[in-house]
């Protein structure tokens, strides 16, 4: 009985999922199964399809080094701040001309954690909105969140 | 190439618009050959089962040769194109000329513009 395209797709991700490692190896088999059942046009059809949505998926997802790279600007910019309000305590304030470079270091700190973290929430579905392109959001999030930090802190630090 | 419009490959009529929009790409692009992951991220608006059945229409019509690649573990296309998935070898060299196992890899068909 021939397949429809859709249903070889599905039937070709299945057995990808079943082994993933071995991918090429099913692909090869796949597609000579149905080229022995006459099926060649489908054949040549679902790798076309499975090649497209490959390239959407991966342009959708984001690298999984995303989070913990947010997770370690976050802890960085937090030891940051916590080593500042330690200082200061100590009377050990930064000193005015310094303190531009402060809000730099806040703001990109920020932005980072913002950008790595956001991502990774719109790709994983936790956040509703952008979520066909994570990565814009990431990096178009990255740069207003660096641009407001920016402007606070140089209007309320300096 | 010839100027004839791939209007006339469409076998189906849903198809006609993205056959119109290949034709304009590839008169844009000059290229020798198409690899559908990039038309599938220049044109989120087209259904993967659309744009995978309007290259295929230009295959049958001899428009557009299908020959598969090999996708290294970094991710980029071996060299060596094969008419066949089953003619790719067990081991292929990657940009680095370290050899990997294409068992363990993706094919990719991709499409080169057929010259008469």
């Amino acid at each position: 009985m021939a397949l429809s395209a859709a249903q070889a797709t599905q039937e070709l991700l299945r057995r990808i999922d079943e082994n993933p490692t071995e991918r090429g190896r099913i692909i090869k088999a796949y597609y000579a199964e149905l080229v022995a059942a006459g099926e060649t046009e489908t054949a040549n059809l679902i790798l076309t399809i499975r090649a497209i949505t490959m390239a959407r998926d991966d342009e959708k997802a984001v690298p999984p080094w995303f989070p913990v790279a947010g997770f370690i600007s976050l802890g960085i910019t937090i030891l940051f701040f916590m080593a500042l309000t330690i200082a200061s305590m100590f009377q050990k304030e930064v000193p005015q001309s310094s303190r531009y470079l402060v809000v730099i270091v806040m703001s990109l700190a920020v932005a980072a954690s913002f950008s790595f973290l956001g991502g990774s929430a719109v790709a994983s579905g936790k956040i509703p909105i952008f979520k066909d392109s994570p990565l814009g959001f990431s990096v178009g999030g990255g740069i207003a969140v660096f641009v407001i930090v920016f402007a606070l802190g140089n209007h309320y630090y300096l | 190439m010839s100027q004839s419009s791939f209007d006339q490959y469409a076998n189906r009529p849903e198809y006609r618009a993205v056959l119109k929009r290949l034709e304009e790409w590839l008169g844009a692009h000059g290229r020798s050959s198409l690899d559908p992951r990039v038309l599938a991220r220049e044109w989120p608006d087209v259904k993967a089962e659309q744009l995978a059945s309007a290259i295929q229409s230009l295959v049958k019509a001899g428009v557009l040769e299908q020959v598969f690649r090999v996708l290294t573990p970094n991710g980029v296309l071996a060299d060596g194109e094969f008419p066949d998935p089953s003619e790719i070898p067990e081991k292929l060299p990657d940009r680095s000329n370290n050899y990997f196992e294409t068992a363990e890899a993706d094919i990719i068909p991709v499409f080169k513009r057929h010259v008469a």
